[in-house]
């Protein structure tokens, strides 16, 4: 990797890229690929934090995130600032999004639709599975046609995953993620720590171990502790990003500028901007996540291969998603927490599942200035179309699980987060509905792209990570590619 | 890049060898408050098993050198108490309390995965703390395919 001093940042670009996560290094990825002499900037607020650094601190970042925005609601919010982004901290599940997820409004006239379909992904789902690379079955092309084969071997189901894929009519598949089952280029396979933010093997996909050919890519500089304040605009154009570095201000001019902050930061950044569009900081928010505890007679758990086994996909597109969210099921082989079944001998007899669950983002939810320093995150926390949809998830989980011997099933708790900061820069057709088009390109300023999770305009079902690298390789391929 | 390992943190633990062998929650495995009030707490929930003081002393010491600042509060608030009411008093007087259960779930957890209660030979082996594993810990995970 090449770094720079923000004295050196200080120049003129081909591109600069504001944030280092998935969204802007799978836009690079791909943007690289066609316009290899290209010179590109990336300002990073955060330091480069190793993946030594951060298991020998058991710490994503140096950098305390509630202290970089004021939290005005009921929920809490998470992310990494550092190189890498979120690439450091996620645990790596990487489903694509489901076909109906796309056309929310069209299907159950609720939400919003994409302005992409989820046709129009297939191909960067496939490129962004094997990059990172991901583990799969070779059975969801039932849910989600075109994915075939995964680059790498599924994990390993566990026993209880294996008597419920024997009922008939099951939905019940191995989770997609890019933690490895066979060793790759130096990388170890997955040992099941259950602690994925701090991956000892160094099987799970981050910036560092997978997208190095970026990161260190002849024509990219890198800036960190560059803390950009806004983009200057002339005449409908982007034409600099002003940051500070200790306490001094900077400005990188370029022809192109892609913000890959968060669902935070890029609103943030936007408003200080000056720079609208429907929607700028709003429609904020992440799907409801829920644990729930079943205790089990006889059958001994923990046994699959990896921290999360299979997911439950039969409460996700359903007759009743216009008044409730999807809700799916995720089966959890994490033998660390909640921990064991606190009966002696029966330790095992436990199986944890939770549930994330679709909720409609409201336009009053999202990311204020309110003339501070800091941005203010207001959100009023979950709606009934989520709230209504767990009770109904919970309430099939006995028919879910008639194959188990099970003794009990209780709901435990709503988690105070998820870290799946969606929303707040809208992708929509045109700048009445959206802050960006299909291809992440701002409506009235072409040479600006917002990427990551804050253009998703419906929070989807599962996990948002795969998409919004897919999302971000698509755009760079049509921004950068031959017309 | 450097990988952890289990034995990463073999410094840590000195000589543990075979040592005193404690059954029930009269044995004291430590000498510092909260180390006894965590020893004690492990005693008494395997009450009925053999347990080597000396490697419950080592697990109990990486417990708190591994636990998150919330816990080692939570503990020590748990510690004070215990002075008063004992362990086994303030176990029960507690039951049903979900914050205490939580506590209590993760130190029987943790302890039941970093020793070799999974692995003996037979209930009536005493118990033995190995040395820390901190990752790579699920002894039941299966690896192979299908």
């Amino acid at each position: 990797m090449q770094f720079v001093t923000a004295l050196e940042a200080a120049d003129t670009w081909d591109v600069v890229v504001v944030g280092s996560g998935f969204g802007s290094l799978f836009f690079l990825k791909r943007y690289l690929e066609l316009k290899p002499n290209s010179r590109v900037l990336i300002l990073e607020r955060g330091r480069h934090n190793t993946t030594d650094w951060q298991l020998e601190q058991h710490k994503n970042s140096d950098v305390e995130e509630s202290t970089t925005f004021v939290n005005e609601s009921p929920k809490e919010w998470v992310y990494t600032i550092g190189l890498g982004g979120s690439t450091n901290c996620w645990w790596a599940q990487s489903p694509r999004l489901h076909p109906s997820d796309f056309a929310l409004k069209t299907r159950h006239g609720v939400g919003a639709d994409w302005p992409v379909t989820y046709d129009d992904l297939v191909p960067y789902y496939r490129q962004v599975e094997r990059i990172m690379p991901v583990a799969g079955p070779d059975d969801l092309d039932s849910e989600f046609p075109g994915t075939g084969s995964y680059p790498q071997k599924p994990h390993r189901m566990s026993s209880a995953d294996e008597l419920i894929r024997a009922t008939p009519g099951h939905k019940h598949f191995v989770i997609p993620n890019a933690r490895l089952t066979e060793t790759l280029n130096g990388r170890g396979r997955c040992c099941a720590s259950s602690e994925c933010n701090f991956c000892p093997t160094g099987a799970k996909f981050t910036a560092f171990n997978g997208l190095q050919d970026v990161l260190s890519h002849r024509n990219v500089r890198i800036c960190t502790e560059a803390h950009v304040r806004s983009l200057d605009v002339e005449a409908g154009q982007v034409r600099k990003a002003v940051f500070t570095q200790g306490g001094k201000d900077y400005a990188a001019a370029g022809d192109f500028f892609v913000l890959g902050a968060n669902g935070v930061f890029n609103p943030w950044i936007l408003m200080k901007s000056g720079i609208g569009g429907h929607g700028v900081g709003r429609y904020f928010g992440e799907k409801l996540h829920a644990s729930v505890e079943i205790l089990l007679d006889g059958h001994q758990h923990f046994d699959g291969g990896t921290v999360q086994t299979c997911f439950n996909l039969s409460r996700l597109e359903t007759p009743t998603r216009g008044e409730m969210g999807a809700a799916v099921y995720y089966f959890e082989n994490n033998i660390r927490r909640p921990g064991l079944r606190m009966t002696q001998g029966r330790w095992r007899e436990f199986l944890q599942v939770t549930i994330y669950v679709e909720d409609i983002l409201q336009e009053t939810n999202g990311i204020f200035d309110e003339g501070g320093e800091l941005p203010v995150v207001r959100h009023a926390g979950f709606t009934p179309y989520a709230t209504k949809s767990l009770q109904a998830a919970v309430g099939a989980m006995p028919e879910l699980l008639r194959a188990l011997p099970v003794e009990s099933i209780e709901m435990k708790e709503i988690y105070p987060v998820l870290g799946h900061l969606q929303g707040s820069a809208r992708m929509g057709l045109t700048k009445a509905d959206s802050v960006v088009d299909a291809d992440l390109l701002h409506h009235e300023h072409r040479n600006l792209a917002v990427v990551g999770t804050s253009a998703f305009p419906t929070l989807g079902s599962v996990n948002p990570t795969l998409t919004a690298a897919a999302l971000s390789m698509r755009a760079a391929e049509r921004i950068a590619g031959p017309r | 890049m450097k990988m952890l390992t289990p034995s990463r943190r073999t410094f840590l633990l000195g000589g543990a060898g075979l040592a005193v062998v404690g059954a029930g929650a009269g044995a004291l495995a430590a000498t510092g408050t909260l180390e006894r009030y965590l020893a004690k707490l492990v005693l008494h929930t395997f009450v009925r098993e053999r347990i080597e003081l000396e490697s419950l002393d080592v697990f109990v010491a990486e417990f708190i050198s591994h636990a998150d600042p919330g816990t080692i509060s939570k503990a020590t608030m748990l510690t004070r108490t215990a002075r008063l009411v004992g362990v086994k008093g303030l176990d029960v007087a507690l039951v049903g309390h979900d914050a205490y259960a939580d506590f209590k779930r993760r130190l029987v957890t943790q302890f039941l995965l970093n020793s070799d209660y999974f692995q003996r030979a037979s209930a009536t082996v005493p118990i033995h703390c190995h040395e820390w594993t901190g990752v790579c810990v699920n002894p039941f995970a299966r690896f192979d395919d299908a």
